[in-house]
């Protein structure tokens, strides 16, 4: 069987696909914009022509390659490709405007690995429990996660929670914008049908983050160019590497439990994981100047999902995100039916997924660490080039979302509005966690007390929501203790 | 508490109210008790309380931190000058097309921003243009059907 | 030399305007044609579009292609395509939430008498569905179990076609249940699948591979006869409740667009549709050929309004 399964995953064909879907998948997510789920779904349609083997496994290449690749600009441009890569950008960035870019991305490249590969070996030995585990989640569940995600806030304020938690529930606010999902009435939308499905949170982030960039490197324009950008190394320190190892193997396997929970994606996993990194770091209070923990955990966690997100899809035939969502639509066209039968009769291809998950995470490091030296590369482009360029993929980024100009507007507003927050040094990733967490928290309160008919004490009910509870309480009360333990 | 923290919880405080009033006037039943209002009217309550305390702080230590300067110095007027050429770029997508108001865009704001030759803005322009035109509209299939031009 | 000017221009204008016509009139496909999908790139209805796009591809040697504009449930890309000239460059899907976004107020403008309908190619049922192990054997116990206890009804959103298809099937039995909205319907599968819920009401083939695997278990369809694939899961007809309500897939164009224009897009869609690749595709992906011609679609676009506009001022 696993013989069968090793012909069908390393046909050279096989291997050339994913080769290159890898590499396209890293250079989709480099650029802002262009999302994982649409990556996979422009490729999608490629896969109709091919067999089975070729199709899942181009299209996985592609995931992994693109969850990988939002780091890169993230880390150079303080522009996350992806949303994924949004909480790496915060300390990635910060150290290559030290002049470490080639560091950072060494960091990151090798933490993706060891989160991708984690989370293979999950996937290939304990899927079935995990996928059980995860079917607990109800609404009581995914609302105390969603609140528990929205206590991240304090860690990644910058220099005042209270402006945090404003800008968090800013998020928080314009996410209830649109038809709300369970009463189905619509909402703030003053009668415009653009903003029916919500206002998109990839332009509000494209905007407050890239575009909001690209006119601080205006105002910078005239300062000269640091020299730094000479690369000295492309790989991390020595002392990265205790850092990378511990922190791939607890937010890798992190990243694969949140990403096999249905309905929670890379951008949530990453933005956790970058939290607790700054509970558990001895550097806890040097976040946010480039610390090597602050880009491993977030990136091991966002690699991790990877893995996690096909075992709802291999287990179930659910989807753990909306890649997977396709990656499904991808196997029933080939004739297979996602789900436990897959185990039984096509055995062979599941363990050609198997294999093939693990080969595109190689060839990702493979592509990655040999190419560092070009990605930054992009730093000693000239600002006044590289700025423009940037504005035009803002905007051909927003667009091609959904080909709705209204995207565009979304994404500009927003980015005058995040130069508006830089001027005055404050971060704008709570209102990013705000937008993504803000709908997960609200309609699974409204779902629990539609389940429970009422009753609040439903939030209680389970084991997990107990979990959760202590480690919101935990997480809230942590940084008061160690102040308090500081001062002694 | 800096003066910028004051704007934005001013901001944040209009709009919560805005929002908050919109939401009175939403159907707030449904068979479960909790509708659509409540929830939007709950995060209206935490901003507006979150910009009184900015605003109380603010009060509280002084407002000494403030620097005199001019409305806008250089490289912000810099900015705002390319707001504006951006904005113009939108409208010019919208109505002339996507190609030519980008090959516009990119030589007008590389031009400014450099002191390049002509030449060599133009064919850093041409080249750009033409390869996201390419990637964006023939790998990825994205349609850029607007203005009378292509 | 003034008169040879004026010659030439008014002799050009005249050959612009007689190739033109001769344009528009015989050979119709002379430059790419789009299909707009107002669902996005991935799903069932972008898949179907695309497989169908490809089909007919013979009979447009421009090119033709899937342009996928999302938002407002549908309402963004359908009203997009409802406003494109009417010159038979711009196709739209539609799907029934043309007929029932704008009875629930969240249509924007989108009306079904501004588009001529060409064809609906494919058509999809709503089922409930158990898990494997409820105490509910046939649709009786359900019924029966809701008229004493208050049953959880997974969905996927409200006003969604599959939340009107629950309310559909209690209105019919005389009951109610408590319809937990969700967003999609894997979401919904995916809670009952953890045993949160009692039931489902979602389309056939979103449970087709848990029913076959043994997870779950489809006590009806409300489809007014038995599915090719699920020959053994009755009807709701047959056990007594008039109810049958579904989802589709047609094509769509502007109002105002010339008749042979219509024609040749009509009898282009069906025989793609009915062409041996398209068929195969649908049946591998767990979608149902359904091929209905223009009329008949307009008198189901004016039945299906008015049935929903009576279904959703009830709830």
């Amino acid at each position: 069987m696993i013989i069968d399964a090793l012909l069908l995953a390393l046909q050279p064909s096989v291997l050339l696909y994913m080769f290159l879907g890898v590499a396209g998948g890293i250079f989709i997510g480099c650029l802002p914009g262009l999302t994982t789920t649409m990556g996979v779904a422009l490729v999608l349609p490629l896969t109709f022509g091919m067999d089975a083997t070729h199709s899942i496994l181009l299209l996985i290449g592609v995931y992994v390659g693109a969850v990988y690749g939002g780091s890169i600009s993230a880390i150079l441009l303080n522009t996350p490709g992806t949303p994924a890569s949004a909480a790496t950008a915060i300390d990635g960035h910060a150290m290559a405007a030290r002049g470490e870019a080639g560091r950072a991305l060494g960091i990151s490249t090798i933490s993706s690995f060891l989160g991708g590969i984690i989370s293979c070996f999950f996937l290939i030995l304990i899927s079935p429990y995990l996928a059980k585990f995860a079917l607990k989640f109800s609404a009581p569940e995914f609302f105390m996660l969603a609140v528990f995600g929205l206590c991240i806030i304090s860690s990644i304020s910058g220099r005042s929670v209270l402006i945090g938690l404003l800008c968090g529930a800013f998020g928080v606010l314009i996410a209830t914008i649109g038809i709300d999902d369970i009463s189905g009435v619509a909402r703030f939308t003053f009668g415009n049908m653009n903003l029916f499905s919500g206002v998109n949170f990839i332009p509000v982030m494209i905007g407050l983050f890239a575009m909001s960039q690209a006119f601080v490197s205006v105002e910078d324009m005239m300062k000269k160019q640091s020299d730094a950008k000479k690369i000295t190394q492309a790989l991390p320190h020595k002392e990265d590497w205790r850092v990378i190892f511990k922190n791939s193997a607890i937010f890798g396997s992190l990243g694969t439990f949140i990403g096999s929970v249905p309905g929670v994606g890379a951008d949530i996993a990453s933005f956790i994981a970058y939290g607790q990194s700054k509970g558990l770091s001895k550097n806890g209070d040097k976040y946010g100047t480039g610390v090597p923990e602050a880009i491993s955990a977030p990136e091991a966690a966002n690699n991790g999902v990877t893995g996690g997100a096909l075992i709802p899809m291999l287990t179930l035939g659910v989807p753990g995100d909306a890649v997977a969502a396709i990656m499904i639509g991808a196997l029933t066209v080939q004739g297979l039916q996602p789900g436990p039968l897959l185990f039984q009769n096509n055995t062979a291809i599941v363990y050609a997924i198997f294999i093939g998950f693990f080969v595109a995470n190689i060839f990702m490091v493979c592509i990655g660490l040999s190419s560092v030296r070009l990605f930054t590369r992009v730093l000693s482009v000239p600002k006044a080039v590289l700025t423009p360029i940037i504005f035009l993929l803002c905007f051909v980024g927003s667009y091609s979302l959904a080909n709705n100009f209204f995207d565009v507007i979304v994404m500009f507003v927003f980015g005058v509005f995040g130069y508006f927050l830089k001027k005055i040094g404050v971060s704008p990733s709570p209102i990013i966690l705000g937008l993504i967490l803000g709908p997960m928290a609200e309609s699974n309160f409204r779902r629990a007390l539609l389940m429970s008919r009422g009753e609040y004490d439903t939030f209680f009910s389970t084991g997990i929501s107990w979990f959760f509870f202590v480690l919101i309480v935990a997480s809230l009360l942590f940084p008061v203790f160690k102040k308090l333990t500081k001062k002694k | 508490m800096k003066k910028g923290d004051v704007y934005l919880a001013l901001m944040f405080a209009i709009l919560a109210l805005v929002f908050g009033k919109l939401s009175l006037d939403l159907y707030s039943g449904g068979r479960s008790g909790v509708g659509a209002s409540q929830w939007p009217l709950m995060i209206c309550i935490v901003i507006l309380i979150g910009s009184i305390l900015v605003f109380i702080n603010y009060f509280r230590n002084g407002q000494a931190s403030v620097k005199a300067k001019g409305f806008l110095s250089r490289d912000e007027k810099r900015v705002a000058i390319s707001i504006l050429t951006l904005i113009l770029y939108f409208f010019s997508v919208m109505y002339v097309g996507f190609f030519v108001s980008s090959l516009a865009m990119l030589f007008v704001l590389i031009t400014y921003y450099g002191n390049f030759k002509w030449y060599i803005s133009l064919i850093c322009a041409l080249l750009i243009a033409s390869t996201v035109y390419f990637v964006f509209s023939y790998l990825l299939n994205v349609s850029f059907k607007f203005g009378v031009l292509f | 030399m003034k008169n040879k000017i004026k010659t030439l221009i008014v002799s050009s204008l005249i050959a612009a305007g007689m190739s033109s016509l001769a344009h528009s009139a015989e050979n119709y496909p002379d430059s790419p044609v789009r299909i707009i999908v107002p669902y996005s790139a991935g799903g069932g209805s972008d898949s179907v579009s695309r497989a169908l796009a490809e089909a007919l591809k013979p009979e447009f040697p421009k090119g033709i292609a899937v342009e996928n504009r999302t938002g407002g449930a549908g309402s963004v890309g359908m009203s997009y395509g409802m406003h494109a000239k009417p010159n038979g460059e711009t196709i739209t899907m539609v799907a029934p939430e043309l007929v029932m976004l704008p009875h629930s107020g969240n249509g924007g403008d989108i009306d079904y008498k501004k588009f001529t309908p060409l064809a609906i190619v494919n058509s999809g049922y709503a089922a409930i569905t158990v898990p494997a192990d409820s105490p509910y054997k046939t649709l009786g116990d359900l019924i029966k179990a809701a008229k004493s206890k208050n049953l959880l009804f997974g969905n996927s959103g409200t006003g969604s076609i599959w939340h009107l298809a629950g309310v559909g099937m209690e209105k019919a039995a005389g009951v109610q249940f408590t319809h937990i909205p969700f967003k999609g319907s894997s979401a919904a599968i995916t809670s009952l699948l953890g045993n949160h819920l009692d039931a489902v009401s979602v389309s056939y083939a979103e449970v087709a591979s848990q029913v076959k695997a043994g997870l779950l278990r489809t006590l009806v369809v409300l489809a007014p006869k038995r599915l090719a694939d699920a020959p053994n899961i009755p009807t709701a007809k047959e056990l007594g409740f008039d109810v049958a309500i579904g989802t589709w897939r047609g094509y769509c164009v502007p109002v105002g667009t010339p008749d042979y224009i219509v024609n040749y897009l009509t009898d282009a869609i069906l025989k793609a549709a009915n062409s041996a690749e398209f068929k195969s595709f649908m049946a591998v992906s767990n979608n149902d050929v359904d091929i209905i011609g223009p009329k008949e679609f307009q008198e189901k676009l004016d039945r299906e309004n008015k049935f929903y506009k009576e279904l959703i001022s009830t709830l």
